[in-house]
């Protein structure tokens, strides 16, 4: 049973102001009452001083909470021969919920090999968001061993928790060159398979 | 049998290409003059024939080596543990 002082006959808030369902009356000014019509499912009321109403309805924070996850794979070997970064394939895409949460990268790059032929070469993986570089080096010079022997290297891994700023699909992928503008490096050798992991943080 | 990354490093020694996978179609020429596609493919058993060589003249280097040694393969062995 509603509690409060009962208005007079004539003086009340009009029945007729509630249209649907779920329809909340609110303050919108002194003395003014307004409607804000009921959120999406699942959706929390939150204070909004932008808004009319000063209210708004909008998803519940994660706070800390996984939101989702993306796991993808690659064990295809790529072998590049140059100084110029090279896409080893490994990539995955996840799209927000909100601008304000965070993503947490977890990358497991296997199979990095020196190819023998070259004193100076070395294996080189950096990670992408989109375009952007995150991460210009996190294998660090795997396989260099200061002479023209071949030289395989198990994996190179990273964790990076990024704040995108976005709500729409981002990409992360790594990349990887040789230190030498030569014959090569290769990843995923032998078809060994590299993961890449995204999991949304609620902020 | 050859991979195509072991192809490309014979054929084209000084690099300047990325190959994903084995085939053709996985090739980018970077920086170095592009083989066609006949030239890739009849590399692989060019490969396979001058890995062959290679590896003949090495064993036959080692033997010709302990010969003038007057010591075995084990003996050899023995001495580099």
């Amino acid at each position: 049973m509603a509690i409060g002082r009962i208005p007079e006959p004539g003086t009340g808030i009009p029945e007729s102001i509630i249209a649907a369902k779920g329809d909340l009356i609110v303050g919108t000014a002194n003395d003014t009452p307004g409607i804000l019509s009921v959120g999406t499912n699942g959706h929390t009321l939150v204070a909004d001083s932008v808004e009319a109403t000063g209210l708004k309805w909008a998803a519940p924070a994660g706070g800390g909470k996984v939101l989702q996850v993306v796991n993808a794979t690659n064990a295809t070997g790529v072998n590049n021969a140059t100084n110029t970064f090279a896409d080893t394939n490994l990539t995955a895409t996840i799209t927000p919920a909100s601008a304000s949460n965070k993503v947490l990268v977890i990358v497991n790059q296997t199979g990095l090999r020196k190819v023998a032929g070259n004193a100076e070469s070395a294996v080189i993986v950096r990670l992408l968001r989109d375009a952007t570089e995150i991460i210009s080096n996190f294998s660090g010079f795997a396989g260099y061993e200061n002479s023209s022997k071949e030289n395989r290297v198990a994996s190179a891994s990273v964790s990076y928790l990024d704040s995108p700023n976005t709500t729409s699909a981002t990409t992360y992928k790594t990349q990887f060159k040789n230190f030498q503008n030569a014959n090569g490096v290769s990843v995923q050798d032998g078809n060994s398979e590299s993961s890449i992991t995204l999991l949304e943080i609620g902020a | 049998m050859a991979t195509g990354a072991e192809v490309l490093g014979m054929l084209r020694p000084k690099g300047g290409w990325v190959i994903t996978g084995d085939d053709f179609s996985g090739i980018q020429w970077i920086s170095c003059d592009p083989l066609n596609q006949k030239e890739f493919e009849d590399g692989f058993p060019a490969y396979d024939a001058w890995k062959a060589e290679q590896d003949a003249a090495k064993a036959a280097e080692k033997a010709a080596l302990l010969n003038r040694l007057g010591i075995t393969a084990e003996e050899a062995k023995l001495l580099l543990s």
